[in-house]
């Protein structure tokens, strides 16, 4: 018996310490289990000079090669030398704009430039490879811009094995531009370090730094110490580790982040603490804000939002595993607001804000926890696949927390929704760029924002509509389920909407041959569907066509219109009267519509049109007149750059015509009579 | 002989015993207004008027709804946002017009009515155009001068204090430069009336008439600073605070279903800001008034004579000199 017992002892010991363990070391998520491959671990102390705005780090990177091939070579990550006058990011922001600061002025201040340099980099059994380092410019061949350097290794990395780099590199950062910087004591360390790019389908996936574009890294661990003024208050990325009081007036913080492909920070002396709880499906989440102090009401409004946004999030795609989620309030007047990092973002807001810009840059940062934090596109080549997606259901949260029609602005005199600002975004730029053009190389920035985040939102809106709501949010669940944690294409999220769709019978598989069979599509893990929604992403995803039905022209006659009519109302009721409502397809953008057509006895017929032709007749003859023809009756064709023609009523309401016409008379009367006073 | 009458209720009185000036100024700016937004009602008629979709601008206040009839605008041919615009140069040049004909409505109590009030402005156009430019001469670097310490100012605030504390310090720096424009204007506003009260008088050319003004105001100003100004910018605030306060009664309307409530709200806080800035320009004349400019007399020469050379001798004895 002894034996025995000894031996099952041993027995569930074994089987029990694995897990035990692992449950016992994740600090940083609430997952027993890693959930990412991690391909990088991070070691990185940081000494942060608040007086110069500069830091001093040293960087243990270890590197698994688990492309498969032997590695040759390194390239890395340098984007703070993005903000010089010489790279390609600020020059593209001067000719054709930046998503945040136009720097159109002839002249670069010298405060805004930003650089890092690295004074050393050497890896375990190759030696000192500073000498081996070179900058490169895979994609415009701009050799002074300096965010991408790449490592020639002396002997190749073979497949499975493992590099640890040490690198001690110099930040020096430049006044508040592009989510990055200072402004007066208050700092943001993002994109601050050394970071491999990404290998991807084959080959290295480093692009240079552009003014539209944002970032694609592996995922793995973090544990990081920032050394900083006693002042300072910081929050970063992970978890918090620990703090230790050093003599020469500084304190050292040490944070740590699991399954994370970025690690950002941001101190400042004006940092004031609110903490929350959200209880998720996987556990416990801290919410934990620095709201500034000029911001005095900033603290429990960011929490309240992001608790409501952690349990829609929960609810409709997945659960959020990190322990933590840390919301910064930038500086005001700074470029630094509305950023997302892993388990950290950066919100924006004002000390009077009547609106809810704060919840949505609240809920818009946070859902890039999921598109992009933990759903890891590359947001160089598919920026349509966390801005677009982010949008989407960006729109699709706030309604459910703030209301369809408020969720911007809400007062008994005026009110706005969020899937208006998204729409009203994609008609500003519709047929300039396809959604899946890489990020810099759109037309300009307004059309990469545009597209990217207007018209994705608006198309996956308009999706929706077509394959049902209870679709979709099974889609879009799935996909997070199935490639969180790795970096999915354009073509693993489009087919794993087509395989659900199928499956719930809201799409057919097209023959082979099909002509929407016939675009070309790239990479992907999940394979071809091949359903009639292809048609729908031939024309919304990959093509620029412009959707825009119309309603041209409704009329109602007495079919015996040479007899005149009686005087009697009750007897004109009974005079049958032929209806001709006109329909025009005035895009290329072809999608089958619904019309609603509403008569003068009340009746409400719905017809279809496969809007193939350009144009389309509807008769009807009945004992009424029609009163109103509606395209989309249900208003889920957000896509329609025009909404305004969509319907035609022979009733006219001058009311609209009248109350702007009025306000802006009033306007110009106010302004006549303010210019006068100079005479 | 200098008086001092009450400045408000003098001013008031003036203001509206030439009633139908300020009428007749607000009509215009109306008429101007609606008549050159007529276009861009059409446009947008087009747009709403038979459309379902415009629906959340009849019972409610969309602004998505009104963002996509911008985009529209902006987008679609014609100029009609344009030519909109056109009311305001007009309306500036017809108060050129219209002011020295209600200065000089003030000072003598004149009819007040369109016809006598545009005779009087054509009288004195160019010399209240003149005095515009000699206003935009001196004022304009005054205050961009101020303006200048203002943004120093700001620029101060905005490295040191943020928040709600930071605006209203920035507010305060606002309102000393309204306060100095205010005294600015006020002065400007006399020598336009001393100006009409020279050229009631037919006294010299009128471009010397403006020179003979700067004094006399100045004068006048600050002999009587403190009710001046204070009668200036009490009745400047209360022009504003009626804009203001039925702007917002106006936005809160925006959601009803009618027209008639924005409209009635936005014409009378427009109606009440010129009313405050006409009954300005009565106390101004009140001022003026109580405070005449002194015309020069003239005098008519001694007439040329011939002298015998006894007379000439005797007139150099010092001699009593007679005339032929």
């Amino acid at each position: 018996m002894p034996r025995f017992n000894v031996l099952t002892s041993t027995i569930l010991a074994v089987l029990t310490a694995a897990p035990l363990a692992a449950a016992a070391q994740s600090i940083a998520t609430n997952s027993p289990v890693p959930l990412s491959t991690r391909v990088t671990s991070y070691d990185i102390d940081t000494r942060v000079d608040t007086d110069k705005k500069s830091l001093d780090a040293t960087e243990v990177l270890t590197y698994k090669n688990l492309t498969g091939q032997a590695l040759t070579s390194m390239p890395f990550h340098l984007y703070l030398n993005g903000f010089r006058p010489e790279s390609t990011f600020t020059s593209e922001t001067h000719f054709t704009g930046g998503i945040r600061d136009s720097e159109k002025a002839d002249e670069y201040p010298k405060e805004k430039v930003g650089g890092i340099t690295i004074t050393k980099i050497a890896a375990d059994g190759y030696g000192d490879l500073t000498g081996a380092m070179r900058f490169t410019a895979p994609d415009d061949g701009n050799m002074q811009d300096h965010t991408v350097a790449e490592v020639t290794l002396p002997h190749p990395l073979a497949p499975g094995a493992t590099i640890t780099f040490h690198l001690a590199f110099h930040d020096q950062f430049p006044v508040s531009i592009a989510r990055n910087g200072y402004k007066r004591d208050f700092i943001m360390g993002g994109q601050w370090y050394p970071k491999p790019g990404v290998f991807w389908h084959g080959a290295w996936n480093c692009h240079q730094y552009h003014s539209t574009t944002e970032f694609f890294s592996d995922f793995g661990t973090f544990t990081v110490h920032l050394t900083v003024p006693q002042r300072y208050v910081v929050g970063a990325s992970g978890v918090p580790t620990g703090d230790r009081a050093n003599a020469d007036g500084t304190k050292t913080l040490g944070f740590y982040g699991e399954d994370i492909g970025d690690f950002a920070w941001a101190a400042s002396p004006h940092f004031t603490v609110t903490d929350g709880t959200y209880n998720g499906s996987m556990g416990p989440v801290q919410v934990h804000v620095l709201a500034l102090a000029c911001h005095p009401n900033a603290g429990p409004r960011y929490r309240e939002i992001i608790q409501k946004t952690l349990a829609e999030f929960d609810r409709r795609y997945g659960p959020y595993p990190y322990k933590i989620i840390t919301v910064i309030d930038p500086e005001p007047d700074s470029q630094i607001g509305g950023m997302e990092y892993p388990t950290l973002f950066t919100g924006g807001t004002s000390w009077w804000e009547p609106t809810y810009v704060t919840e949505l840059t609240a809920e818009h940062e946070f859902g890039h926890q999921y598109w992009y934090g933990m759903v890891a596109t590359n947001e160089f080549e598919d920026a349509w696949l966390d801005e677009g997606i982010n949008s989407y259901t960006e729109v699709n949260v706030l309604d459910s927390i703030l209301g369809r029609d408020t969720s911007v602005f809400n007062r008994p005199y005026a009110d706005a929704g969020d899937y208006q600002l998204q729409r009203i975004s994609y008609t500003t730029a519709p047929d300039f760029d396809p959604v899946t053009r890489w990020a810099f190389k759109f037309r300009n920035s307004r059309t990469y924002s545009g597209v990217t985040y207007g018209k994705t939102a608006t198309l996956l809106a308009t999706l929706e509509s077509i394959v049902g709501r209870d679709t979709m949010d099974e889609a879009m669940r799935t996909y997070f389920m199935k490639f969180r944690f790795t970096h999915p294409t354009a073509e693993d999220f489009l087919r794993t909407i087509e395989q659900v769709a199928v499956a719930r019978g809201r799409a057919t598989i097209l023959p082979a041959g099909d002509a929407a069979l016939a675009v070309p599509v790239g990479f992907a893990d999940v394979p071809a569907v091949n359903s009639s929604l292809r048609r729908y992403f031939n024309q919304a995803v990959y093509g620029t066509q412009v959707l825009d039905y119309a309603v041209d022209s409704v009329s109602s006659s007495p079919v015996q219109w040479w007899v005149p009519l009686p005087d009697d109302k009750n007897a004109r009721k009974q005079i049958p009267y032929r209806s001709t409502v006109y329909l025009h397809r005035k895009g290329d953008f072809v999608l089958p519509v619904t019309v609603e057509i509403v008569f003068s006895d009340g009746t409400r017929l719905r017809d279809h049109w496969d809007g193939l032709e350009r144009w389309t007749k509807l008769t009807y003859v009945r004992n009424a007149k029609v009163v109103s023809a509606e395209i989309d009756p249900d208003h889920g064709i957000l896509l329609d750059v025009d909404l305004f023609n969509n319907s035609y009523t022979t009733k006219a309401n001058s009311v609209p015509a009248g109350k702007l016409s009025t306000i802006w008379a009033s306007a110009q009367q106010l302004f006549a009579q303010l210019l006068t006073w100079i005479v | 002989m200098t008086q001092q009458r009450n400045l408000l209720t003098g001013g008031l009185r003036l203001t509206l015993q030439s009633w139908p000036a300020l009428v007749w100024t607000y009509v215009l700016n109306l008429g101007l207004a609606v008549f050159f937004t007529l276009p861009l009602r059409s446009q947008i008629a087009g747009m709403t008027a038979h459309s379902l979709a415009s629906q959340r601008l009849v019972g409610a206040f969309d602004l998505g709804t009104l963002g996509g009839v911008i985009s529209k605008l902006t987008d679609g041919p014609g100029p009609a946002v344009g030519a909109s615009y056109f009311s305001i140069p007009i309306y500036f040049v017809l108060y050129f017009l219209i002011v020295p004909g209600a200065l000089v409505s003030y000072q003598t109590g004149s009819s007040a009515q369109l016809f006598p009030l545009m005779q009087s402005g054509f009288a004195y156009f160019w010399r209240f155009v003149r005095l515009t430019l000699v206003t935009l001469v001196i004022a304009g670097p005054i205050l961009a001068g101020l303006n200048a310490l203002n943004n120093l100012w700001s620029a101060h605030l905005e490295k040191n204090t943020l928040g709600r504390p930071g605006f209203l310090l920035g507010l305060a720096g606002t309102i000393v430069v309204l306060l100095v424009a205010a005294l600015l204007r006020v002065y400007f506003d006399l020598m336009q009336v001393y100006t009409v009260q020279l050229g009631l008088s037919e006294s010299g050319k009128a471009g010397r008439q403006i020179r003979r003004t700067f004094k006399p105001a100045w004068k006048a100003l600050f002999s009587n600073f403190f009710r001046t100004y204070l009668t200036f910018v009490v009745l400047a605030v209360v022009g504003f605070a009626a804009v203001a306060f039925t702007a917002r009664g106006a936005m809160h309307s925006m959601a009803q279903p009618r027209v008639w409530p924005i409209f009635l709200l936005a014409q009378i806080g427009l109606f009440v800001s010129l009313l405050t800035r006409f009954w300005q320009r009565g106390a101004e004349t009140i001022l003026v008034l109580d405070n005449p400019i002194a015309i020069e007399a003239v005098v008519a020469p001694e007439p040329v004579v011939a002298r015998s050379a006894a007379a000439q001798e005797a007139a150099s004895d010092g001699a009593e000199e007679f005339s032929i």
